[in-house]
């Protein structure tokens, strides 16, 4: 298994769902013991011409979702982008790790070799499913959860510190789930 | 087709680590064009308690380096500069990567704790911190966007 593109995709989208519904977590619980609206929150931005922290982690879970239904070769199924609290985010990254954890394992094993057709503003790119993972999705995917994490720590919200070994163990016990066919 | 773990590293950290270095000059153009000193935007940070953009650039840089030497039998001996201003940052960027091209040219043994290590810690880390002095600079209004963060797409893996 070393190496396999799934060994890399799989916990690298599992990880990165898991830490931003971390996010998600710790900053319902601060708008809680604040007693705050939520949206003061939600529509938060870094900058004016920047998405919003619920654009940001719709962003993410797109990628994920989008990103791994490419490699596999399926299609994915398309969401509203109608999330309004942090419940219903938390809920569209529960969609999210379900569809990926669904992806038919012998369709992800050739995802190295397909091709993807890549877009981005203006710029179009047909690259193997290597390539586009390590040079766009993973970088892409990281960038909106870390958007998510800067619009957080930036208006004070506490949040848990930096993925931990044990955390990691969690992520490969539901990769070894998936690759075993378990829950 | 199996991933090699150079494949995982290097393009990786070349790619974030030359971002890093448009991110100093962005940073320096910023000072020039509000006539702030340097060591003011180096300062700068998301809140009170947020590693500065500096800090975050030497968080990319500690990872870097640090990932290497774990995933290497290799001596981190590329000399390091201490310096914590922006002439400082630079240097240290550009012996970093001249450290990322030393280790391009040595054997790396693939293993599946690598392979973790590398998907489960280093990568997370590394953009963290390269997604976080992003984000300062966004933050304090300079003209940078994604395609800064994202490069060449796909380009330095098209040998993967």
């Amino acid at each position: 298994m070393t190496g396999s593109i799934e060994s890399v995709a799989l916990p690298t989208m599992l990880r990165g769902l898991t830490l931003l519904d971390g996010y998600l977590v710790s900053a319902q619980e601060f708008c809680e013991r604040r007693r705050i609206s939520e949206s003061s929150l939600l529509d938060a931005k870094l900058a004016p011409d920047m998405f919003t922290l619920v654009r940001q982690v719709q962003a993410a879970a797109d990628n994920a979702m989008n990103g791994m239904a490419r490699l596999a070769g399926v299609d994915a199924p398309a969401f509203a982008d109608t999330e309004s609290d942090f419940d219903a985010l938390r809920a569209r990254v529960a969609n999210t790790f379900e569809f990926i954890e669904s992806l038919p394992r012998e369709q992800l094993a050739m995802a190295g070799e397909r091709l993807i057709d890549q877009r981005y503003r203006g710029v179009r790119k047909t690259m193997p499913g290597t390539a586009y993972l390590l040079g766009f999705l993973i970088p892409n995917f990281y960038f909106h959860i870390f958007m998510v994490y800067g619009i957080l720590l930036r208006d004070g919200v506490s949040l848990p510190p930096p993925p931990s070994s044990q955390a990691m163990d969690a992520v490969y016990a539901r990769f070894e789930a998936i690759q075993t066919g378990g829950s | 087709m199996d991933l090699l773990i150079r494949d995982l590293a290097v393009p990786t950290l070349s790619r974030g680590l030359f971002v890093a270095e448009r991110y100093c000059a962005v940073l320096a153009q910023q000072a020039i064009a509000r006539n702030v000193p340097w060591s003011t935007l180096l300062e700068a940070r998301l809140s009170d308690l947020a590693p500065s953009f500096c800090e975050h650039i030497d968080g990319a840089i500690d990872v870097a380096r640090s990932g290497l030497v774990a995933l290497l039998d290799f001596a981190d001996d590329v000399p390091i500069t201490m310096d914590r201003d922006l002439a400082g940052i630079k240097a240290r960027l550009a012996q970093t990567i001249e450290y990322v091209g030393q280790a391009d040219g040595t054997v790396f043994i693939d293993t599946d704790e690598k392979v973790e290590y590398v998907v489960g810690t280093m990568l997370p880390a590394f953009y963290l911190h390269l997604a976080s002095a992003h984000a300062v600079l966004r933050s304090i209004g300079a003209p940078i966007g994604k395609s800064d963060y994202l490069g060449d797409l796909g380009g330095l893996y098209s040998a993967v």
